[in-house]
């Protein structure tokens, strides 16, 4: 009886952490071109290979926003850029990214990044 | 956010340009009235040629008034950051002349090794960091060159910069 009751009790406990994780879930894996990379930050954290990732370094250096942006995709190919002066915008469109943001980056032939966005939806958490 | 600032200096100034002319206005005549037993106003053109003009809220007055007010304005306001810093520039940059000198050869060495591990993208972000914008600018420049080329052969386990 009580085994019974041990096994019920963990069923339900299972069911109910199933469902605390229902919803929309974003399996994107990340993107890389000639002048841009894209990709969710958890669904890069949690690929299955082990080169996978993608974001941001900010380095707010004296009198200047140093923003260098790298993704690699699970084909081991990166496209990376860099804004030694970023403007102020982007110091805080990068600071407010978490584990849900999907980011994208992108720049010229010369890895200058010329913009960056983030979305912030819950299928990329 | 400094044009709305100066509009609404401008406004406000108007109002107390305004209000002291008035004020002043009133007093003229509260004087006037007193001394020679007039009630109401008086009209102007019987006040000294002084006080007449000193009292009649005139337009180019009032926008001498205002632009006064506001150029003392402008002089004032060099409190925000950006002009501190072109005021001071040693206040944002104090890193010493040669220490930026140096941290640009540190920084060109490591390229020039051609290897490109996790150790040596920290050292060359921390010699990012002691040069200013312009050599920033350059030194990232030699970087990216090298990377095109070929010519550093990266290792590093995450980002490379």
């Amino acid at each position: 009886m009580k085994k019974l009751m041990a096994v019920a009790v963990l069923s339900a406990g299972l069911l109910l952490e199933s469902q605390a994780f229902a919803g929309l879930s974003s399996t994107l894996t990340v993107q890389v071109g000639s002048n841009y990379a894209a990709g969710a930050l958890r669904s890069a954290r949690a690929s299955a290979d082990t080169v996978e990732f993608i974001g941001c370094t900010l380095s707010p250096y004296q009198s200047s926003n140093y923003v260098y942006c790298q993704a690699t995709n699970s084909a081991g190919q990166s496209y990376y850029c860099i804004n030694s002066s970023a403007p102020d915008v982007w110091a805080a469109t990068l600071a407010s990214m978490n584990s849900a943001s999907y980011l994208y980056f992108y720049g010229d032939a010369s890895h200058h990044c010329t913009g960056i966005y983030i979305e912030p939806y819950s299928f990329n958490m | 956010m400094s044009r709305i600032t100066l509009i609404g200096g401008a406004l406000l100034m108007f109002g107390l340009a305004g209000g002291v002319i008035l004020d002043r206005s009133a007093l003229i005549k509260a004087s006037v009235c007193s001394t020679e037993g007039v009630s109401g106003a008086m009209p102007l053109t019987r006040l000294p040629a002084t006080l007449a003009a000193s009292a009649a809220p005139d337009a180019d007055q009032l926008r001498a008034i205002i632009r006064e007010e506001l150029a003392s304005a402008a002089a004032r306001t060099p409190n925000d950051g950006r002009r501190a810093s072109q005021a001071n520039p040693a206040a944002v940059n104090s890193v010493s002349p040669q220490e930026q000198h140096q941290a640009v050869l540190r920084a060109e060495s490591i390229i020039q090794t051609g290897q490109w591990g996790d150790a040596e993208r920290s050292e060359f972000r921390q010699q990012l960091g002691l040069m200013s914008p312009e050599d920033r600018e350059r030194v990232t420049q030699e970087w990216i060159q090298g990377m095109d080329s070929g010519s550093i052969k990266v290792s590093t386990t995450g980002p490379m910069l």
